[in-house]
C-alpha cells in the first residue's frame, strides 16, 4: 500500500544542512499495523510529516519515491495531494491539546476535514459526525464542548475521530499516546485496534516507547541518526534482535513483570545530524563496535523482510556483554 | 535517629466565574520517610504527587497540616533558618530544558547555590565544590564546565541538575519525575546514577514517578496516590508482587508488555473533575470492583498486612 524508497529529507537552517531522514525504506501492506520507533532526533517524525507533504518551510525531500498505492506522492500536485490527505491518508498528533483549534466546538473542529477533503454539504456532516463519535466513544453531548473542557484522553479521542472521520485507509499516529496517563493509553491504545478491526485501515505508529510498539505493532523499524538501522516483526525483534542499538533499546526498558533486572544505558549522544559520521551512525555508542564500522554498513537482508544496517546482523545476534 | 515527618493535608483554591471552587489537590495525605529511606510517591497525572512533593520542600504552603523535618516544623520556621534548611533539602525536577537558565554556563550554574548559601569564601574554593560536583554525576569537569544548556543534551542536563542540587550537600533529595523526559536508553544510566550516589553520600530519597517499572527499579518503599489521597502503600517489591487497590491492579494491568499476555486495564472512563470529586471513595465510579457502600463512605488507610497498608472497602 505504501512503498518509501531511498527517503531522503534536510532541513536548511542558519547553521547548514540538517539531515534529518537519510536514506530511508520501508513498506506497509493494507491493514497492518508498522510502527517506527526511536529515539530524540530520530527522525521519525520527519518522516510522518513527509509522507503527507506537510513539512514546514526549512524543510526539503532530496531524494527518494514515496509511492502510494502505485501513485508517487512526491510528483502530485497539491489539489491532488489534499484530496488523499485525510481522505486516504490522516494523521494523529501527539499532544492534542495543542493541536486541537480552542476557538472551535468539538462538532466544528469534526465538520472541517469533511468540509474541505470531501466537499460534504452541512445536512450531511451532522450525521457523519454523530457517527464517528460513536466510534471513539465519546458522548453525543461533547458535541458542543470546546476541547479546554474535555479531559486530555478525551481530547486524544477527538483527534483519532478527526483522523477516522473521511474514513481514510492508512492512518499515521505521531506519539499519539505520549503523556496520557497509563490507563487511558491502554484503553486508547485497545479501542484504536478495535476501530482498526472494524474498519480495516492501515496503521503507521510512531512511538519512542519500544513497549507499546512490541505489543501493538505487527512489524517494526527502528530509526536512529535518520536511518532505518532494523526492520523485522515484532517477535523477532523481541527475541533476537540484529542491530546493537536495538538490542541496547530493549536491555534499557525496566520490567514490573519479570524478576528485576539490572538496566543496561548508552553513553553519549545521538549523532549530530549537520555533519553524521561518514561512518556506521551508532559507532561512538556501539559496544560491539569494530573497525570495519568506520565503513557504512550496507543494509542486510536478515530474513524474509527482515533487515538490518550492522556488519554484523548475519551472526548469531548480540548477546549482552 | 532522625526522621522525616510529614503530615499535612492541602488545597488549591481556583476562582471560576464568581464562585470560588476547590481543587482537592492533596488531601489528608500523611507520610513518613526515615533517614536513608528510598522512598517511592506513585501517581498519574491530577493525583497530587507534585503538590506534595512541593508542600515537603518547603515551596507551597500546606492549607492544612504539617510538614516535620527531623521533629521541626518547616512551615514555622523563621526565614534565615528555612534558608538553611533549604540546604538539607534539594530537588530535581521532570523537564531538563527547563531546569537550566540558559544564559549560565555550567560553572555558574553550579556555582549559584554556593553563593546564596555563602559557601567556599574563594573562587578556588567553590570551582572546587563545582568541580568535585561534576566528577560525582560522571561528568569532566574540563569537559563541561565552560558549556551552556544548549551544547547539552536531555541527559547531560539533568546529570548537571544533580550536580547542582549536590553542592550543598544535601541530605534528603526530592525527584520529581527526573527520568520521564529523557530517551529510554538515557534513562537507566541517570537512574543508576542516582541509586549509587545514594548509597555513596547516604541520601533519603523521595521518588515521584507515573512510571510503575522505574518505582520498582527505583524504591524500597512506595506510596500510590490517586486524586490526592493515598490509596495503597507498602514494600515496593510487595506491591508489585500483589497489588491490593483495584488502582493500582489497573495501573499494574495497563503497563504494556510484549513479553506476557495481559489483560487490558479493567477500569471504567476517566478521573473525575479535581473540583468535583464524587462522594464516597474518589475511585468508585470506575472501580470494576466497587461495593454499595464505595458510594458513600471514603475508605480509611487499613493495614493488610504489617508493612502493607490500602483504603479500600474491599479489605475491611
Amino acid at each position: 500500500m505504501l512503498d518509501i524508497a531511498d527517503l531522503s529529507v534536510v532541513y536548511r537552517g542558519y547553521r547548514g544542512v540538517l539531515k534529518a531522514v537519510d536514506k530511508v525504506s520501508l513498506a506497509v501492506e493494507d491493514n497492518e499495523v508498522f510502527g517506527i520507533t526511536g529515539e530524540s532526533g530520530c527522525g521519525k517524525s520527519t518522516l510522518a510529516a513527509s509522507i503527507l507533504r506537510v513539512l514546514p518551510q526549512s524543510a526539503e525531500v532530496t531524494s527518494g519515491r514515496i509511492l502510494f498505492r502505485g501513485i508517487d506522492l512526491r510528483s502530485v500536485s497539491e489539489a491532488e495531494m489534499r484530496k488523499i490527505r485525510w481522505k486516504q491518508i490522516s494523521i494523529v498528533f501527539q499532544n492534542a491539546m495543542n493541536a486541537l483549534d480552542p476557538v472551535y466546538k468539538i462538532k466544528d473542529l469534526l465538520k472541517e476535514p469533511l468540509r474541505v477533503h470531501e466537499g460534504m454539504p452541512d445536512e450531511e456532516t451532522k450525521r457523519r459526525v454523530g457517527e464517528v463519535l460513536n466510534l471513539v466513544r465519546i458522548s453525543q453531548s461533547r458535541m458542543d464542548s470546546y476541547p479546554h473542557e474535555l479531559s486530555g484522553g478525551t481530547r486524544q479521542r477527538v483527534m483519532i475521530a478527526m483522523a477516522l472521520i473521511c474514513r481514510p485507509q492508512l492512518v499515521i499516529a505521531d506519539e499519539f499516546t505520549t503523556g496520557l496517563d497509563v490507563i487511558v493509553q491502554d484503553q486508547i491504545l485497545a479501542d484504536i485496534e478495535d476501530l482498526r478491526q472494524k474498519l480495516g485501515f492501515a496503521m503507521i505508529l510512531i512511538t519512542h516507547d519500544l513497549s507499546v510498539i512490541l505489543e501493538a505493532c505487527d512489524r517494526v523499524a527502528v530509526m536512529y541518526g535518520g536511518r532505518i538501522l532494523e526492520t523485522a516483526d515484532s517477535k523477532s525483534i523481541l527475541q533476537d534482535p540484529r542491530h546493537p542499538y536495538t538490542r541496547a533499546l530493549l536491555d534499557s526498558m525496566p520490567t514490573i513483570r519479570d524478576a528485576k533486572k539490572k538496566l543496561r544505558s548508552l553513553s553519549g549522544s545521538p549523532p549530530d545530524m549537520l555533519n553524521p559520521p561518514t561512518g556506521c551512525r551508532f559507532m561512538s555508542r556501539c559496544t560491539f563496535a569494530t573497525q570495519l564500522c568506520q565503513t557504512d554498513p550496507p543494509n542486510l537482508q536478515v530474513g524474509v523482510g527482515r533487515y538490518s544496517r550492522c556488519h554484523y546482523a548475519l551472526d548469531q545476534g548480540f548477546k549482552r556483554r | 535517629m532522625s526522621k522525616l515527618f510529614a503530615v499535612r493535608k492541602g488545597l488549591i483554591e481556583i476562582i471560576s466565574s464568581r464562585q470560588t471552587r476547590y481543587i482537592h489537590a492533596v488531601n489528608g495525605v500523611d507520610l513518613q520517610i526515615g533517614l536513608g529511606e528510598n522512598f517511592g510517591l506513585m501517581g498519574e497525572s491530577g493525583s497530587g504527587k507534585t503538590t506534595t512533593a512541593l508542600m515537603i520542600a518547603g515551596v507551597e504552603r500546606p492549607t492544612e497540616g504539617r510538614v516535620f523535618l527531623d521533629g521541626v516544623d518547616i512551615w514555622r520556621l523563621k526565614s534565615s533558618e528555612l534558608k538553611a534548611m533549604r540546604k538539607r533539602v534539594q530537588m530535581i525536577w521532570q523537564d531538563p530544558y527547563d531546569s537550566l537558565d540558559p544564559r549560565l554556563d555550567v560553572y555558574h550554574t553550579l556555582e549559584e547555590p554556593l553563593i546564596i548559601h555563602g559557601i567556599g569564601e574563594t573562587k578556588e574554593k567553590r570551582l572546587d565544590i563545582v568541580s568535585k560536583a561534576l566528577q560525582s554525576v560522571d561528568m569532566a569537569p574540563s569537559e563541561y564546565i565552560g558549556r551552556r544548556p544548549f551544547e547539552l543534551s536531555g541527559g547531560q542536563r539533568q546529570r548537571v541538575c544533580i550536580a547542582r542540587a549536590l553542592t550543598t550537600k544535601p541530605e534528603f533529595l526530592i525527584l520529581d519525575e527526573p527520568v520521564s523526559m529523557l530517551d529510554m536508553s538515557v534513562r537507566a544510566g541517570i537512574l543508576d546514577l542516582l541509586l549509587e550516589l545514594r548509597k555513596r553520600e547516604g541520601l533519603t530519597y523521595l521518588f515521584i514517578s507515573h512510571d510503575l517499572a522505574v518505582m520498582r527499579y527505583m524504591t524500597d518503599r512506595m506510596s500510590v496516590m490517586y486524586l490526592g489521597m493515598i490509596v495503597e502503600s507498602g514494600a515496593t517489591e510487595g506491591i508489585i508482587e500483589n497489588p491490593m487497590h483495584p488502582y493500582t491492579q489497573a495501573l499494574f494491568s495497563a503497563v504494556p508488555d510484549p513479553r506476557v499476555k495481559r489483560q487490558r486495564a479493567p477500569v471504567i472512563g476517566e478521573s473525575p473533575d479535581l473540583t468535583d470529586l464524587p462522594k464516597g471513595c474518589n475511585f468508585h465510579a470506575r472501580c470494576p470492583r466497587r461495593m454499595e457502600i464505595c458510594r458513600t463512605v471514603g475508605p480509611r488507610l487499613f493495614s493488610a498486612t504489617k508493612t502493607h497498608v490500602v483504603a479500600c472497602h474491599l479489605y475491611h
